[in-house]
């Protein structure tokens, strides 16, 4: 028999770490919740010989139905009616923590607690009475601390031992006062009433949702012969309450959450902690953003510098591999596997080190807690441009790949702001456009070449910023919505919490390079080396170039450049590999040396900024796909792209011809 | 005693809430986060000043949680001063 | 609430110093390194060199960090001075990015000496301790100060 166990909490209680410390990672399952952009995690184990099945809720702060996540949870629990539920709750947060359990215990789940971060409770001076707190609720509760692995195996008996009993035991049910109490009664008559609700639904739930006038409840009673009957119930015990009962309803829950822990928690004096401490400089009127240019810094400088030797050490293993093919017997398989899959490949998966240590950095700022505190600083900014301080950390994993980045934008809440992070996503300069820049700067540039990769930087920034502005101004009017963050307490971040959040992320690229990639380079291999023997001009690839061409002319880029860039469109960092077959040459001093000798600086800064900002690879067009929902939204990103690069390409062209550099 | 924004409370100040002068989403997005009528919040930091139109983001400790807001909201929340 | 004035007073200048030493370092990698930021490769003062080996290394960013750093520690001293508790504060963070940019610099030796070992191109030249730059030793130096400072029980409240 296979029991299903929701896990469910707030935001930073730990939830994540319980799951993937209950469930081996090899036996977790990512998906979408259907029809949904959140994220669905669940997952099998076994424990004391009972098959568990664990499904990993949304964090969320209530169960409304205003926000998708917040609903794909409380549909699960009432639709699906899993036998157990475990709250996890943050054991040094604990008042807030319990106002959601009244919430799950309205919708009649089999609640279990994990009172979790107990170890944090106990260093701020809480004393807390599990045995009366228990009582109270009516639950069973188990004190963990998860990043321990303390209490966990006694939370999965009890998970056992609550599944097991579900049917023998009557739900507790909390009294919310005669007032309200009578109010919910007289609704519950009415439903009662009808035949299909009571059977679907809890009914004391229903009739407190209804009260609380929430939409997706009302919805569900529209069918109802008694639609009209409960209208005027509602109506009529709206009025019995005095005030909105929304609020009143939440004022009781919070007296009531301050009743019980009266009697189970003592709060010691208050400690001075290491939280308070570091917010002190963290969040300084003054010195918090230097503070934080320096940590971003220092971390870009460990994922870009740390990682070149790694890098070398990838892309010489697949040069010899590739080397090694040249000796298959079949010409075109040679050129298949050698050209094509290790050259292709090969030179991209070389990226991977710098990608994922940059993740890891980020992952561990994420994971001590201090990345809350940099999207505050940067909300007061990102506020003036029109942006929501959470856009703060998709813009700033686009740094590594767009993938993941856009990815992230699940959790800004407002629809516009969401879209519009999204759509300027992709000008921020992703890993990938890096060896374009480093092989044309290079090239070109001497002594000042790292500046000018540094400007691609600064320029994505800039472009992104102003069209986020635009876009604010005339498509996607409107304020940002507000913005309200909870900033976790400080904590030591793990080493294996952080490797695990960095391979999270570090995966999606990797995906991209198995599929998009490995499917380019095949691609672009093809239509280069056929017709087989023709020189470049003829190939395929040269023919759709030179049918382009007069499209760029302005911007000085030949059908050369033009076909590289089609086929950039792939990913961008074939552009390379693309100059390379088709000036027929090898390696990248080679393909330096070509482009010096057929083009100018002024072209080679234009090819930069044109790779940096237009039409995003495929796979971040897919991705956008898929978190917008909508193609007119990714075709308009699309466009916006092709014409920002133009753009910037001309004025680049229009300055460097007129300084002379031409 | 008065009712004042939150926005003007100075840092170190505790005040009591009572009431939220917005639509019915933002005061529930509140309510969720621990901001109900009687709570007490303590200021943490502070970016804003008693200026209006002059100031940043607050943060603020409420039911054992700190919270970080734009001032935008931070006007919004009617607190009562309580002593120390 | 507070601790002992006079010990204030003693972290106050230590956290002086430690400030005022990264500072300085900072402004000299932005002298050096000017050069390569404006491409002319002529910096406003040379290479500062000892024995052969480069001491201050030409990083204008890298320059940048290290006077916030110092910065951090800076602010920390009026407070410190009053023994005002919160003073310690900025002691804390500013050995915390300390330790962080010693931490980078000390993996990115690390990284070249791998580079270095298997003799790929760009590695060919690079000797250990030009990677030995002030974020590291300065952090080194400020060390042992700070563990006192922050366990010593006489020193605490």
């Amino acid at each position: 028999m296979v029991y299903t166990v929701a896990l469910i909490g707030n935001p930073n209680v730990g939830k994540s770490v319980i799951f993937n410390s209950i469930v081996p990672g090899a036996r977790q399952h990512v998906g979408n919740w259907p029809g949904k952009t959140v994220e669905k995690k669940e997952g099998k184990c076994v424990h004391k010989g009972t098959e568990l099945k664990i499904v990993d809720l949304p964090g969320t702060y209530s169960l409304t139905a205003r926000a998708v996540d917040e609903l794909v949870s409380r549909n699960y629990i009432v639709e699906e009616k899993p036998d157990v539920v475990v709250h996890i709750i943050d054991a040094s947060n604990i008042e807030r923590n319990l106002y959601f359990t009244f919430l799950l215990l309205e919708l009649e789940a089999n609640v279990v607690i994990a009172l979790n971060m107990f170890d944090v409770a106990k260093e701020k001076g809480y004393i807390i009475d599990v045995k009366q707190l228990s009582k109270q609720l009516g639950v069973p509760i188990v004190p963990t601390v998860a990043t321990a692995n303390e209490g966990l195996d006694k939370l999965k008996d009890e998970i056992v031992y609550a599944a097991q009993k579900m049917c023998h035991v009557t739900k507790p049910k909390i009294n919310y006062g005669q007032t309200i109490e009578d109010a919910i009664d007289s609704v519950v008559r009415i439903l009662k009433k009808d035949e299909k609700l009571p059977q679907k639904y809890p009914s004391r739930w229903l009739a407190i949702k209804l009260l609380e006038n929430d939409n997706d409840v009302l919805e569900k009673i529209k069918g109802s012969k008694y639609q009209s009957e409960l209208e005027g119930g509602i109506t009529k015990s709206t009025e019995a309450l005095g005030d909105e009962p929304e609020f009143v309803l939440a004022d009781k829950r919070y007296d009531l959450v301050s009743d019980i822990l009266a009697t189970s928690l003592v709060k010691e004096a208050k400690k001075w902690t290491i939280t308070d401490m570091l917010d002190k400089v963290f969040i300084h009127k003054f010195l918090g953003i230097p503070v934080f240019i320096a940590l971003f810094w220092a971390m870009f400088r460990f994922a870009y510098d740390a990682s070149a030797p790694f890098m070398e050490i990838i892309g010489l293993f697949f040069e010899s591999l590739a080397k090694a093919s040249a000796g298959i017997p079949n010409e075109v398989l040679a050129s298949f596997i050698g050209d094509g899959i290790f050259g292709g490949l090969g030179f991209i998966l070389t990226f991977i080190p710098p990608i994922f240590f940059l993740f890891l950095g980020i992952s561990v700022l994420e994971d001590s807690g201090y990345l809350a505190r940099a999207a505050f600083i940067m909300d007061r900014i990102m506020f003036k441009l029109g942006l929501h301080g959470r856009s703060f950390i998709p813009m700033l994993l686009g740094f590594g790949c767009n993938v993941p980045a856009m990815m992230a934008t699940r959790s800004i809440e407002g629809e516009k702001d969401r879209l519009i992070t999204l759509l300027v996503n992709p000008f921020i300069s992703c890993g990938a456009r890096l060896p374009v820049y480093i092989l044309i700067a290079g090239a070109f540039f001497g002594p000042m070449a790292t500046t000018a990769v540094w400007s691609m930087y600064f320029l994505g920034i800039i472009v992104a910023i102003l069209l986020a502005l635009l876009l604010r101004k005339t498509l996607l009017k409107g304020e940002p919505a507000p913005f309200i963050m909870e900033l976790p307490l400080y904590k030591a971040p793990t080493f294996r919490a952080s490797v695990i959040h960095m391979w999270e992320r570090g995966v999606q690229f990797l995906k991209k390079a198995g599929t998009y990639l490995l499917a380019g380079a095949i691609i672009l291999w093809f239509l280069s080396t056929f017709p087989w023997g023709a020189e470049v001009e003829l190939s395929y690839t040269g023919q759709i170039g030179q049918a382009l061409a007069p499209l760029f002319a302005p911007l000085g880029f030949d059908w050369r450049i033009v076909a590289s860039l089609v086929f950039a469109l792939l990913a961008k960092e074939i552009a390379v590999e693309a100059l390379g077959i088709i000036y027929a040459v090898e390696g990248e001093t080679a393909i330096a040396g070509a482009l010096v000798a057929s083009y100018n600086p002024v072209i080679g800064y234009a090819l930069m900024a044109f790779t940096l900002l237009y039409i995003p690879c495929v796979a971040t067009i897919g991705t956008m796909k898929k978190e917008s929902g909508s193609w007119k939204w990714t075709i308009f990103q699309v466009v916006l792209t092709l014409v920002v690069a133009y753009v910037v390409g001309l004025v680049i062209t229009g300055i460097g011809t007129a300084l002379g550099y031409a | 005693m008065m009712e004042i924004p939150l926005a003007m409370l100075p840092v170190g100040a505790k005040g009591k809430i009572t009431r939220i002068r917005g639509g019915r989403g933002l005061v529930r997005r509140l309510s969720d986060m621990g901001f109900t009528r009687d709570a007490e919040v303590t200021v943490v930091c502070s970016h804003s000043s008693p200026n209006p139109g002059h100031g940043g983001p607050l943060v603020v400790e409420v039911k054992d949680s700190r919270i970080a807001f734009g001032r935008g909201i931070a006007v919004k929340i009617m607190v009562q001063e309580v002593d120390n | 609430m507070g601790f002992n004035k006079n010990v204030g007073t003693e972290i106050a200048v230590y956290s002086f110093v430690i400030g005022i030493l990264y500072a300085i370092f900072g402004i000299l990698e932005i002298l050096v390194g000017w050069g390569d930021l404006i491409g002319t490769g002529v910096s406003i003062i040379p290479p500062l060199e000892l024995a052969g080996v480069n001491v201050v290394p030409p990083d204008v960013f890298g320059g940048i960090m290290l006077i916030i750093i110092g910065a951090v520690y800076l602010t920390g001293v009026k407070q410190q001075a009053k023994g005002e508790r919160e003073g310690l504060s900025f002691l804390l963070v500013g050995s915390f990015l300390a330790a962080i940019f010693f931490g980078v610099y000390l993996v990115i030796m690390l990284a070249n000496g791998v580079g270095y070992i298997f003799q790929f191109e760009d590695w060919l030249e690079w000797i250990w301790l030009d990677d030995l730059r002030p974020g590291i030793w300065l952090f080194l130096l400020a060390l042992p100060g700070t563990y006192l400072a922050f366990t010593k029980k006489k020193w605490r409240e």
